[in-house]
């Protein structure tokens, strides 16, 4: 009887002192962890990662995340992102999210790093058969959306030139391939492009494809391209058609003045959002959210559309 | 079902100790009593806690409504002082307004764009800070534009939009609300229509429904009375399809005070109309961060309770046993007396009252066996005083006889004789006397039973023989008084009456296997065994004249009651042979020390 009372009331007591470690601490919840992620894009600080850095800005303050946001000396330079990765990893970055610079020669320091911290890709993919969180609207139907809008514009039987750099890079490889998919259903006709990696060669290149009569479309398929471009042809008050991909001020400002006739883009602001929302995921370990991000295409008519402002233009507070 | 547990509960409380039902009944009491009272406290907070939150979300959007509309106001204000100080003083086509623009402009420039002047083909007419219409854009295509002409005598707000009509050469893209109106501008003294548009920066409203605290998670978000968001905490992410907010349901329903359920989300929404407008502000407060404070309580309440239950539990647990243990005690303690254990330690421990009952059982069971002792001892007296009795009570008719042969042969002057009956009759009764012993040695009953013999031989003028014998060590051994005489006594009346001469009896001590055993042999007339067996059982009747009165029957019971039931008497006896009768008892040495 005594052994059986003493049972209970050690039984009782074990009970209060769990509830009251289970029951108390809710009252004082625990300080928010704010962890630090290193974002490297794959270009130079320009206007051209805005939207992308906004959206990443907002989750960063909704997710309570410290981001640096890291750009390159020279666009697309893969030393130079292998230097920064370590760099970061040095620093005591919480996870490093990247838009690899190249889709082999990268692969191998990201795998490996990810074996030290969170890695998540975004914009652009890395040859690996490894399991990667890559968050990237589909650069495929990028591509054909933009073709899609070359054709509609009536181009049927045009000549069709492609301004082609960033030429080992996944997103730009896929955006080329589903422009060129679609676009070969028509009749038009299409060329390539290579561009140099000079600035100042990249302005001759284009010119001369701009003074030429013979070529009815350019297309370029990066941001800072297509603003060279759509500079040249606004000083050469050049006849032939501009389409591109991606969306800075100057790219807005020049389809207002209807001499780039045409872009598609992806949400970027959607992109830098999820971007930070996957990378947290990554570094809690928690199952991560595959959204899709959509991509649309934005001509001179339908730019301030109610839809496409938004897109242009994020309200950033 | 219920009916099942009802009749287990009261199985229970029949089979359970006092322990468990005060333990038990208490500790459900207490727990019940403890639930009700927090769980009624519990909701009575959380429901006072909604309403709370709900009237202070009321008062918030109150002064938010309160500052919204003075910024309104102060936006119209901007406009009518620019139509009815400048625009309609003036003659456009000699003078200009760029004055009053710039004073205007300048002292709210904290929120505005642009104000600017168009005339009614869309032309501009005046415009500060930003004076260079863009090349494609025509006004007249804005939705602002139409509203103010089509509705001249309103002001409009619009709903959020890119402003493009001006060129930046920092190609820079701004969100504005449009204050548009339709206003009369004279030229060369000819009245015109025009459009005076005023473009308000978001930095006004935000700075009225940012700062709002209503919580950790609830915000404040502005609309038109479509729908359409004019300013969200997260706007971009709404424009992007990232998150949804309910303004399109929210923008059909009046002022007040609603709960919804959003994603899965339990949230309080309170909508307020902004004057003039059609606006609405809404707050959204989400339910769990309003009864966060109810839930951290709740734990709160939920610890309280059970360190109480448990406390409570506790203490009736010890109360029950300082109450029923004392009992428990008490009643173990009965049920040994009641298994017949002798000397109970009873406890007279626990509460008064039980100490009082301990103690009043203890009072009664030593007087119970006080009583029992009586009894047995009165029952022992009275025996004995009756064998007493009996042994004292000499037949008188042997006295009479053995007397009146003395008498005969004094008179036949047989003086021998007479001296020899006399000695033997003196030392007869001296042995019957033995100064009131019970218990005298087997050598004194021999010659208590040798005078005997030896007067009743005279007085049978020799009609018997008889001998004794005895073992040297049986005759220091006890022996119960008067067990020998009645015996030889029966034997003479029931067997030597009618032997002429050659009867004879025999009485022998001896020792056998420790036991003492005292035959009396007679060579009379016998019974059958069965008849024998009889004589120790049956009732006593009081047929004997003659011998001491004292039979059979009573022998044996006299040397069981001293010895124990294993002793006694045993006859064995056969027609025409003889009897014999044995005594048994246990072989004990006499001491001499008075008494029994």
């Amino acid at each position: 009887m005594v052994i059986r009372k003493r049972t209970i009331f050690i039984f009782l007591l074990i009970i209060l002192i769990t509830s009251s470690f289970i029951l108390l601490p809710k009252g004082a919840k625990g300080k928010v962890r704010v962890y630090k992620v290193s974002v490297i894009v794959r270009g130079k600080s320009s206007e051209v990662w805005r939207i992308v850095k906004n959206g990443m800005e907002q989750a960063a303050s909704d997710l309570n995340v410290n981001i640096s946001f890291i750009t390159l000396l020279e666009d697309n330079n893969v030393e130079e992102q292998k230097e920064l990765i370590k760099r970061e990893i040095m620093n005591g970055t919480d996870g490093i999210l990247i838009s690899p610079a190249d889709y082999n020669s990268l692969s191998k320091i990201i795998e490996d790093f990810r074996k030290e911290i969170p890695i998540v890709l975004f914009e652009s993919n890395i040859e690996t058969k490894e399991k990667f969180t890559y968050i990237s609207c589909d650069n495929y139907e990028l591509g054909k959306k933009l073709a899609n809008e070359v054709i509609r514009n009536g181009n049927t039987r045009s000549k069709i030139k492609i301004l082609r750099s960033g030429f080992n890079i996944s997103s730009e490889k896929e955006k080329y391939e589903g422009f060129i998919d679609e676009i070969s259903l028509s009749k038009n006709t299409y060329e390539f492009i290579d561009l140099p990696k000079d600035e100042a060669e990249i302005y001759k290149s284009i010119s001369e494809i701009l003074k030429k009569e013979d070529t009815k479309v350019v297309v370029a398929f990066e941001p800072n391209i297509l603003e060279i471009a759509g500079k040249l042809k606004k000083e050469y008050r050049a006849e032939t058609a501009l389409y591109g991909i991606g969306s800075t001020s100057l790219i807005i400002s020049l389809m207002e003045e209807k001499i780039i006739n045409a872009i598609a883009m992806q949400n970027e602001f959607n992109l830098g959002y999820l971007g930070i929302k996957a990378m947290v995921s990554e570094i809690e370990n928690e199952k991560i959210n595959e959204s899709k991000i959509t991509s649309t295409t934005i001509n001179t008519y339908n730019m301030y559309s109610e839809e496409n402002q938004k897109i242009l233009f994020p309200i950033i507070r | 079902m219920l009916k099942g547990i009802q009749k287990k509960i009261v199985d229970y409380y029949k089979k359970a100790s006092i322990h468990n039902i005060i333990s038990v009944s208490f500790t459900i009491v207490a727990v019940l009593g403890m639930i009700v009272v927090g769980g009624a406290l519990y909701l009575r907070f959380s429901n006072l806690t909604e309403e709370m939150v709900a009237k202070n979300n009321q008062a918030i959007l109150d002064q938010v409504n309160l500052n919204l509309d003075s910024y309104l106001r102060k936006m119209m204000k901007i406009s009518d002082t620019m139509y009815y100080r400048g625009i309609k003083k003036k003659d456009l086509s000699s003078e200009n307004i760029n004055k009053e623009m710039d004073i205007l402009y300048e002292a709210n420039k904290d929120f505005l764009i642009s104000i600017s002047l168009f005339s009614e083909h869309g032309d501009i007419i005046a415009s500060y800070p930003v004076q260079q219409l863009k090349e494609n854009i025509d006004p007249r295509g804005n939705e602002w534009f139409q509203d103010a002409l089509e509705k001249s005598e309103n002001l409009h707000f619009s709903t959020p939009h890119v402003q493009n009509l001006f060129y930046d050469p920092n190609y820079k893209y701004t969100w504005v609300v449009s204050l548009s109106r339709a206003v009369e501008i004279t030229e060369d003294g000819k009245a015109k229509r025009g459009v005076l548009l005023v473009d308000m920066n978001f930095s006004g409203i935000e700075e009225i429904c940012k700062n709002v605290d209503l919580g950790q998670n609830a915000y404040v978000y502005l609309m038109d009375g479509n729908g359409e968001i004019i300013y969200h905490p997260r706007q971009q992410l709404i424009y992007t399809n990232l998150i949804e907010e309910t303004n399109y349901k929210n923008a059909k329903l009046e002022d007040g005070n609603y709960l919804e359920n959003f994603q899965g989300n339990k949230r309080m929404i309170n909508i307020k109309t902004v004057g003039y407008t059609g606006w609405k502000i809404v707050s959204v407060s989400p339910i769990e961060d309003i009864v966060s404070g109810a839930s951290d309580f709740r734990a709160f309440a939920i610890f309280i309770m059970l360190f109480a239950i448990f406390s409570l539990i506790s203490i009736n647990m010890y109360v029950s046993s300082r109450i029923a243990n004392p009992i428990m005690e008490l009643e173990k303690a009965v049920k040994e007396f009641e298994n017949g254990v002798e000397n109970l330690n009873i406890p007279e421990t626990g509460s008064q009252e039980v100490q009082h009952l301990a103690k009043a059982i203890k009072l009664m069971i030593s007087q119970m066996n006080i009583l029992m002792d009586n009894i047995v001892k009165e029952q022992e007296e009275k025996r004995k005083s009756e064998l007493n009795a009996l042994q004292s009570q000499i037949n008188p008719h042997f006295l009479y006889n053995t007397l009146d042969s003395i008498v005969w042969m004094i008179e036949n002057e047989n003086y021998s004789g007479a001296i020899t009956m006399v000695t033997s009759l003196a030392r007869f009764f001296r042995i019957s006397i033995s100064k009131g012993r019970n218990i005298i040695t087997v050598k004194d009953e021999l010659e208590h039973a040798r005078n005997y013999l030896t007067i009743q031989s005279i007085r049978y003028k020799n009609k018997f023989d008889y001998e004794i014998e005895a073992q040297e060590e049986a005759l220091d051994l006890q022996c119960i008084k008067l067990i020998v005489q009645p015996l030889i006594e029966n034997a003479i009346y029931h067997g030597m009456e009618y032997m002429d001469g050659d009867g004879n009896i025999l009485v022998k001590a001896y020792l056998e296997e420790k036991d003492l055993y005292i035959d009396i042999i007679d060579n009379g007339l016998g019974m059958p065994q069965e008849l024998a067996e009889e004589l120790l059982v049956r009732k006593e009747k009081h047929n004997s004249k003659k011998g001491s009165g004292i039979g059979l029957k009573n022998v044996h019971e006299r040397i069981q009651l001293y010895f124990g039931k294993e002793y006694g008497l045993k006859i064995f006896s056969e027609p025409d042979e003889g009897t014999i009768i044995r005594i048994h008892m246990p072989a004990r040495k006499y001491f001499d020390n008075k008494g029994e």
